[in-house]
Order: structure tokens, then sequence, then C-alpha cells
């Protein structure tokens, strides 16, 4: 395989192990500060993509500063949902039985996907190509924003790992996570911090939609292959591991490139079973802490 | 607790009568659609088994609805076997599908196994798609011969193999074993501690729940004649657990119920909004908040406060 | 209470239950009443035509009329709707009036269900529809074996359907995939031989993509049996990202691409080969469904590479047959316009004539026997017919039920200043009979 091939499915594959990572930092950090398995994260994934879709292709033009503008807008309108979403719907669960929450967030699935559908109608929405920016590495053109992407993603799960081990609000919810009960009699506010976690969480999700949108084209159920994959990556990496899900999305990013290349018909089946040799022999995931719940 | 045993047979079979004298009055298309209900009511009771009565909720019983009737036409349309040896195929299809997931699945806490329930059935979904030379593929399996001539006819076989299976549910849970089941879901520690195996009893509760679902995807296949790779997708699966919820989890009635009703809220929805899908959603979440029990647990409620 | 009369109280509760009773009596009766769709002007009926009956016709579809698929079925309604009104205000079929109902083909779970209702329940007497051709193939056995009326099919494509084996019941009106991908291969053979090596595919992954390729490069490989045929790429359907595959392309070598990639597929697939410079490598691309409208808006003509000749084809293009030569187009443009304000698409050109075609083969039927006809003689009357459409004649084949016009293939141009989208132009069209296959005959494995 000569050289210029290779560096270019090797972006193509970061890409996409970034948006992953994006959706299963998310989804794993939901569930490890606060037990919930977000069942509804593919629906925040789409949310976010079509709002950078809207603030670029609709409104403002691509350009370097929409796109910035877009990103924010991705995470902060998910996020806000998300913290909605705690708030509003999901507090009041939380004495009651897990498995309410858990079709909850399966509701919200249904919800969520129906109010993208009102809002911006059931066309896909595609980004136009975006214009001429593209690097030639031995004759084969990487468009610069596979590799600002990947970038995007390297930062933030540095951001994130240096926010939950580095900073003192990051300990504070890993404090509340850990033990919420002796967290809050040390005055620690529980309830505001499970509020921005998952906030935080979702506005993961909307990112990931951002950043895949002007590749990927938006439509109503776009969630639905995300979440499926984002499971098999923390199965891989391991729950509430941020490293995890990092090195999970990575190997599940190269196995669906290599595949497509080598034996397309297996492609999917091929993450499954790399999924399920994780559960017989390593069921925590690689860097997944014990999984508490109901055993 | 003897007046509650016999209450829910006794409505049971009350619903079962009412049910075959139904069709009377409706037309060919309105029993097609009976017939759906009652395939869709069968499943959530199976459906149940594993939720209501054992405690755990599985994103993924389409693989099992779709293992039933995928078998089934497989052996009576690809490879031109007859009735009973394509009935055994989807049986031993269903085995193999339940089997392997429920051992994968099981050993891992509520929330793995719905996560891993919802990607094996993906998983199935996938394969369905790509051995298009056995399963057709996208294009799916048509011609499924049907066992009974007309609609009509097809409607009592189902109704027939419906009312035993359901009444065999209602027995089943009242049974050592089922019982055992329901304290696994209240208490898997202190039904260790009596004793019970958990896992095993957690595996056998997947494996009963799987064929029930199975047989009505095996009773589903010859009522349209055709089928395609959707039954098998995660939004089908989503279907049944609402409909369980719908119609009450704490009952096997209730489950019923909810299965043979849903397709009339289906087409009522539908008829008149596309987003359906949103008012579903909401059904469900008002559902979790304010009668968790579903339609049959609510009833009950009130007839016992009314009491 | 008292002695005399009914109380206050009394009235008020008898008024509540009265208006009550009203109340769920009306809503019962409303909601449990089959839907009807599609108002249409209607004319009062022609008096005396012997053996008519009185109530009108009822016609059935089913499109996607909603989700991402839904302007198949809006636009299919509208031209149901165009053509509907236009017989009803000529006074009817023989005096019958038409009337319509629908059901939406995207209720996936419900799709037979929903057939057999418009006929069992709403009294459809002829349906028409379906996008999907996994649909189609689901349909067969409960319209040949139980409803026995007839389905004119107006969209889904596959060979399958009508040349596998003889059907009774329904019929074909649209182009299926066969004679366009076999004059695929035969406009390579004309314009490329010497030219072209190596052949690349790229399409769904399911029927559609894989029997299209198989017809292509089946009749290629017969025409020009040095070509080098690579591997087929099939993606999923609704795939965001087409890099790696582009990617693989390039690596191939290849000169010629083939396409079955349709609908935002084909938008986000060009776009992105566009992006990364495929066509500098690939010189021939050929999609069969690239003349749908919606495809050409969602590329636009910034898109449109110089590079390379990309050819595009479909089962109706608004522009053909030329609107000076062929009025009957040109009006049904016009109309479809003012109706919707789109370019009509192939799904309401085939939707609009088969209609026709139901008419007309009452219409020759009762000629024959004299009276209303019954279903089979309708079938027998629409077996070897003739109907004038938007896209030329089509003439409904009696062996396989599979109607035939002329098939093109044109090459992509901006459309600016003219059209809002980039066209296809420069058509090269062959008569049916030179690109149809022989009936029953297919090069897809049944």
């Amino acid at each position: 395989m000569e050289h210029g091939y290779f560096i270019a499915q090797l972006f193509n594959a970061l890409y996409y192990a970034s948006i992953l990572f994006l959706i299963s930092s998310g989804l794993s950090l939901i569930y490890g500060i606060m037990r919930i398995l977000n069942l509804a994260h593919g629906a925040l994934y789409m949310l976010g993509a079509y709002v950078t879709y809207t603030v670029v292709v609709e409104w403002l033009g691509i350009n370097p500063f929409s796109m910035v503008l877009a990103f924010i807008s991705s995470i902060l309108v998910v996020g806000g949902v998300g913290m909605f979403i705690e708030r509003v719907l999901l507090k009041k669960l939380y004495n009651k039985p897990e498995d309410l929450q858990l079709l909850l967030t399966f509701a919200l699935i249904f919800i969520l996907d129906d109010i993208v559908k009102m809002i911006w109608g059931a066309q896909y929405k595609a980004f136009p190509v975006i214009p001429g920016f593209s690097i030639d590495v031995m004759g084969f053109k990487i468009p610069v924003y596979l590799i600002s992407a990947t970038a995007l993603g390297l930062l933030v799960g540095f951001v994130l790992h240096w926010f939950f081990t580095g900073t003192t609000y990051g300990r504070m919810i890993r404090a509340a996570a850990y033990n919420p009960e002796v967290a809050s009699t040390l005055g620690i506010n529980v309830d505001r911090i499970f509020t921005i976690s998952f906030g935080l969480g979702a506005a993961l999700a909307g990112l990931a939609g951002g950043v895949a949108v002007p590749l990927y084209t938006a439509s109503p159920g776009m969630g639905g292959d995300a979440i499926v994959y984002s499971f098999a990556v923390i199965v891989i990496g391991g729950m509430g591991s941020i490293l995890g899900a990092f090195v999970g999305s990575l190997i599940i990013g190269l196995i669906r490139v290599l595949m497509a290349l080598v034996f397309p018909v297996f492609e999917i089946a091929l993450v499954y079973m790399v999924m399920a040799a994780v559960l017989l022999f390593r069921p925590r995931g690689l860097f997944g802490r014990e999984v508490r719940g109901r055993k | 607790m003897r007046n509650i045993i016999d209450s829910e047979l006794a409505s049971i079979v009350t619903l079962l009568i009412f049910l075959a004298i139904l069709p009377t009055s409706l037309s060919t298309y309105g029993v097609r659609t009976l017939s759906v209900g009652l395939l869709y009511g069968l499943a959530a009771v199976g459906f149940n088994i594993l939720y209501g009565y054992t405690g755990l909720i599985s994103f993924g019983h389409a693989m099992f609805f779709s293992a039933g009737a995928y078998g089934l036409a497989i052996g009576l349309v690809k490879m031109g076997l007859d009735p009973v040896q394509s009935l055994l195929m989807a049986l031993g299809l269903t085995f193999i599908v339940a089997i392997i997931t429920g051992y994968l699945s099981l050993r891992h806490t509520e929330i793995y196994f719905a996560m891993l329930t919802l990607a094996f059935a993906q998983l199935m979904y996938s394969l369905i798609l790509k051995l298009r030379d056995v399963t057709g593929g996208d294009e799916g399996i048509y011609n499924i011969p049907r066992l009974l001539g007309s609609v009509e006819s097809y409607y009592y076989l189902i109704l027939s193999i419906v009312s035993i299976m359901v009444i065999l549910a209602w027995w089943l849970v009242r049974t050592p074993m089922g019982l055992s089941f329901q304290t696994v879901r209240d208490n898997p520690d202190r039904a260790r501690a009596l004793g019970i195996n958990v896992s095993r009893v957690r595996l056998l509760s997947y494996v009963i729940s799987a064929y029930y679902v199975s047989l009505s995807g095996i009773l589903y296949a010859p009522l349209h004649r055709a089928i395609t790779p959707e039954i098998a997708y995660w939004t089908f699966s989503a279907l049944i657990v609402m409909m369980t919820i719908l119609g009450g989890s704490r009952r096997v009635i209730g489950a019923f119920i909810g299965g043979l009703i849903f397709i009339y809220i289906n087409t009522f929805a539908t008829g008149f909004t596309e987003f359906w899908q949103l008012i579903m959603g909401v059904l469900l979440a008002a559902i979790v908040y304010l009668a968790p029990n579903g339609l049959v647990g609510f009833i009950e409620g009130v007839v016992r406060r009314v009491r | 209470m008292s002695g005399n009369g009914v109380s206050r109280r009394e009235w008020l509760k008898y008024a509540i239950t009265g208006a009550a009773g009203l109340a769920a009596g009306y809503g019962l009766g409303y909601f449990t009443a089959p839907a009807e769709e599609g108002g249409v002007d209607v004319q009062e009926p022609i008096e005396g035509l012997p053996g008519i009956p009185d109530e009108p016709l009822k016609i059935g579809y089913m499109y996607f009329m909603t989700g991402a698929l839904g302007t198949y079925g809006t636009n299919a309604a509208a031209a149901i709707e165009l053509a509907v009104e236009e017989i009803n205000n000529a006074g009817g079929i023989l005096g019958r009036r038409i009337e319509l109902t629908s059901k939406d083909e995207a209720d996936r779970e419900r799709v037979l269900d929903n057939l057999a209702r418009m006929v069992e329940e709403e009294g459809a007497e002829f349906l028409v529809g379906l996008d999907s051709s996994g649909d189609a193939l689901k349909a067969i056995p409960l319209i040949e074996d139980e409803l026995q009326i007839p389905l004119i099919v107006t969209h889904a494509a596959t060979p399958k359907l009508t040349e596998c084996e003889r059907r009774r019941y329904i019929f074909r009106i649209s182009m299926y995939e066969e004679p366009i991908d076999v004059m695929a291969a035969m406009i390579v053979e004309e314009f490329y031989d010497g030219e072209v090596t190596r052949v690349a595919n790229i399409g769904p992954d399911y029927a559609y993509g894989y029997d299209s390729w198989a017809i292509f490069s089946g009749k290629l490989s017969e025409l020009m049996p040095d070509l080098e045929f690579l591997d087929p790429i099939y993606t999923p359907l609704f795939t965001t990202d087409y890099g790696t595959y582009i990617d693989q392309i390039r690596a191939s070598g290849a000169d010629l691409l083939f396409s079955s990639l349709w609908g935002g597929d084909a938008v986000t697939f060009f776009k992105q080969a566009v992006a990364k410079g495929l066509f500098d490598d690939v010189k021939v691309y050929m999609n069969a469904m690239l003349g749908a409208t919606d495809t050409l808006e969602g590329i636009g003509d910034e898109n449109v590479p110089d590079n390379v000749d990309v050819w595009g084809s479909g089962r109706y293009w608004f522009l053909y047959p030329p609107h000076d030569v062929y009025p009957f187009n040109a009006e049904f443009v016009n109309k479809f316009m003012e109706k919707t304000g789109n370019y009509p698409p192939y799904v309401a050109a085939t939707s609009y004539t088969a209609i026709y075609a139901i008419k007309q083969a009452i219409e020759l039927a009762y000629l024959r026997v004299g009276k209303w006809p019954d279903v089979d003689d309708v079938v027998e009357a629409l077996e070897g017919l003739t109907v004038p459409g938007p896209m030329g004649s089509v003439y409904i084949r009696p062996e396989d039920h599979q109607g035939m016009y002329d098939v093109f293939w044109g090459r992509l141009r901006r459309g600016a200043p003219q059209y809002p989208m980039p066209i296809l132009d420069d058509l090269i069209v062959y008569p049916a009979s030179k690109v149809f296959p022989e009936p029953l005959e297919t090069m897809v494995s049944c």
C-alpha cells in the first residue's frame, strides 16, 4: 500500500474515532458520575449536528469563524438541553427503580427524533463542500478539516483529563460520584453537580455532532448507529473511563476503516466480535473500573 | 392471594372468549389487524416474563422475533422444507441466539445487560441484511405459504396458540420457578442466600422469554406471507418494550393487553400525525411518571382505592 | 325531586349527558371513519351510459409520504391529484368520478395491512404506488392471491417484480433498472472504446445496488471483454462519509466509475469525490439516478466538475421529450410546477400516467363488454395498452406487464441561468426495443 494512501486512510479513521470519542466520553462520563445509561445520547449527538448545520449553512456561511461559533452553539444548546433533561425529567426518578430511568432516556430518543423532524423537516441536511482546503499528501488530498477535527478530539481528551484530575471542581465531581451522601455532608451541592455533569456529557455529544456534520449528513435517526457504536466503545474501553473511551474509539475507528478496505462484508460483524471477546475475557473493558450497580 | 389468582385467570379467559367472538363483526382487514394484535400480545407476554417478573430490561427482543420468523421462512421458502422441519429450524435458531446472547449479556449488571442486548440485536439485524443469499437481504423473503388459506381461519389458529401460551404464562409465574424469577427480581442477594442460582434463573427466564417472542415471529411470517429485515431492527425491540409497559408489567394480562391494543394506538396515531414517534415517546414517559405499572396496574389501583 | 316536572338540576344532568353522548358519538365516528384524502373538484357524472355504477371509483395509492423519502410521496400524490382533477372535470371515467384514498409507505410495519385496508375497508378497486422494491415484492402474494385487484407500480424498480414470473394483477408503468443499466454499457462502448480500461463500481449496499452492477457489468463485459472489472464497492444506505471508498477507488486506478447511488447518498458522494479530487483520475462517471431533480439540486452548479465526463439517467427527465416537439410533456411540466412549485420528478410522471392508464383500460374494456368491466376485463385491456405520458408513449407489454418507453442518458451540465440547478443535456436516447431484454428474461437472479 502506498504511503500516501495509507496516511489518507489513517486520517479517515482518526476523524471517525474523534467523533466516536466525543460521543462515548460523554456517555461514559454520565454513567461514571450518575450511574445513568443515557440511551438518548445518540439523539443528543444528532441535535448537535443540526445546530451546527443551521448556524453554518443556513445562517453564517462557511468560514472558520462560523464553524467555531457553530461548535460553541452546539455545545451550549445541547448542553442546555441535557441540563434541562436532568433537572426536569431525570431527577424525579432517582429514588425509583433504575429501569425507569432507562425507560425515560429511551423515550427521549423518540421524542428528540421527532422534535428534530418538526423543526428541521425530515430531509437530509448535507454541507456543501468545504471549499478548497486540502493538504496534498503524496498524491492524496486530505481535507484540512479532518486534521483539525482530529486535533480537536485530542484537545478535548486532554482537557477532560486535566479537568477531572487537576482542578478542584473536577475533583468535587468525582467525589460526588464516588459517594453522594458523604459529598453532600461536606457541603458539595450534589444536585447541581449532577445537573452540570449531565449537561457536560450532553455537550460532548453535541460537539461530536457539530464536528461530524460537515462531512456526515444530518438526518433524523442518525443517532441510532452512533449509540450502538458508542456502546461498543464503552464495552471495549471500559465504562466510566475517559482513557477507555479514547482507546476504544481508536480501536473501533481503525477496525471500521481496515474492514471497509479489506473485507467490507464483515465490517460490522468484526466490531461485535471484538466486543464479544472483551465481554468474555475482560468484562469490565480495558480500563474500566468495577461496574457498580445491582448485580 | 387466591382472589387475585382467580381474578386474573378469569380476566384472561374472558378476554380470550371475547377475542374469539370479535371477528364476526370485523372486516377482513379488521381480522388482519387483530391477528397482528394477538401476536404483539404474545410477544409482550414473553418479554414481560423477563422484564416484569425477572426484572431485566432487554432492548433486543426483536432478534428473537426475527429468529422465529426468518427460521420458518428460510425453511419453507428457501430450503423447501415441510412445515414441521421449518418449525424445528426456527426453534433451533432461536435457541442458539438466546443461549449465546444470554450467556454473554447476563453476566453483567442490568445497565450493561440493556446495552448488550441492544448491541446484539443490531448485530443480528446486520447479519440478516448481509447474508442475502440466505435471508434475501433487504428484499426479505416473500411468498411464504400460509398453512390455513383464509385470513379468518389463520386468525383462529393464532388465537388457539396464543391462548395456550398466555394461560401457560399465567401458570408459569406462579410455579416455584416463576416465584424464583420474582425473588431474583426483587432481591438478588436474598435469592442467593436462599440457595437460588441467580445466573441460571436469569438465563432460564431469558430463554423462555425468547421462545415466546420467537413463536410470535413464527406465526407472523405466514400471516403476511412476507418478511423483511425491519422486524429485526432495534425500533421493533422498542415497540415490544413500550407495549408491555403500556399494558402493565406487573401482570401477564397487562402485557397481553398492551400488545393487543398497541396496534390500534399505532394505527390511530399514524392516521392523524406523522409525528407518532413523539406521541409514543411522550406516552412512554407519561407512563414512567404517572403509571409505572401500566394500564392494568392503573386500573387495579383505582379499583383498590374504590373498594 | 318535586312532583311537578323535572327540576333544573335534572335538566342540567340530561343536558350534560346528551351533550356528552353527542360528543362521544361524534368523536367515535370521527376517529373510526376511514381517512379520506385527496380532495378533488368534481362535476356531475354523465347520465345515460348503461351498466355504470353510480358511486365513485375509488383508487388507492401508497408512497413514502413522510420521513426522509417523503418527497417521493408528496410529488406522486400531487401528480395523481392532477390527473384525477383533469379526469373528473371532463366527466370522470365513463361518467364515474374518481375518489382517492392513500396510505403512507413510511409506516413500515403496516405496509401490507394498509394495502389491504384500502381495498377491504375503503373499497379501492385499483391500487397505485410503491416506492420500495422490497415492499413491491412483499405485496405479491397479497395482491395476486388475496386482494386480486390491479396494482400499478410507478416507482419500485427491481426486475424481479415483473421478469421472474408472470403476474396477473401487478403492472408496472415506470422504467425499471435493467434497460437503463444495459444502455449505460452500450454508451460506454459507443463513446469510450479504447479510452477506458478499468471499471469500478460504488453503489448502495442493498439489492438495488447489487442488481444494477450485475446488469451493467454483465452487459459491458459482453460488449467490451477486454475491460478489467474491479471488485464492486457497496456502501451502507445513508452513509455519510465516503472518504475511505473514494481513496480506495483512486488507489485502484479505475478510469470509469459506475454508480447506482441515489438521492442524498449520490449527492454526498459526488461532493466528497469532487473535494477529494477523485475526478483527477476517474475520467468517466455514470450514475443511473443522477437525473432526479432533488439530486441535481443537492449537487448544485458549483460542484459540476469540468475535468470528467459525468453521465446521468433516470426514469423520466422533465426536459425530454423536448417541449417544442412534444407539447404533452410541456403542459404536464407547467401544470405540475403550478401545482407544486417544483419541476416534476419521475415518480410524478409515472404516477400521472398510471391514472390515465387505468382510465384508458376501463374505457377499452367497456367497449368490449358493454358494461362496467370487471377486474379480469381491465387486466386484459391493460395488456398491450399504449398510454400517452409525459415521458412519451408507454407500451404495456402483455407478456410481463412492464411499461416500455425510450431510455436516455445525458451529460451533467450547469443549469444557470435558465435553471436553478444542474441539468442533463446532450441526451442520447435509445428506443425501448433496443435496450429492453426479452420478456421474463433478466440478468438478475430471481
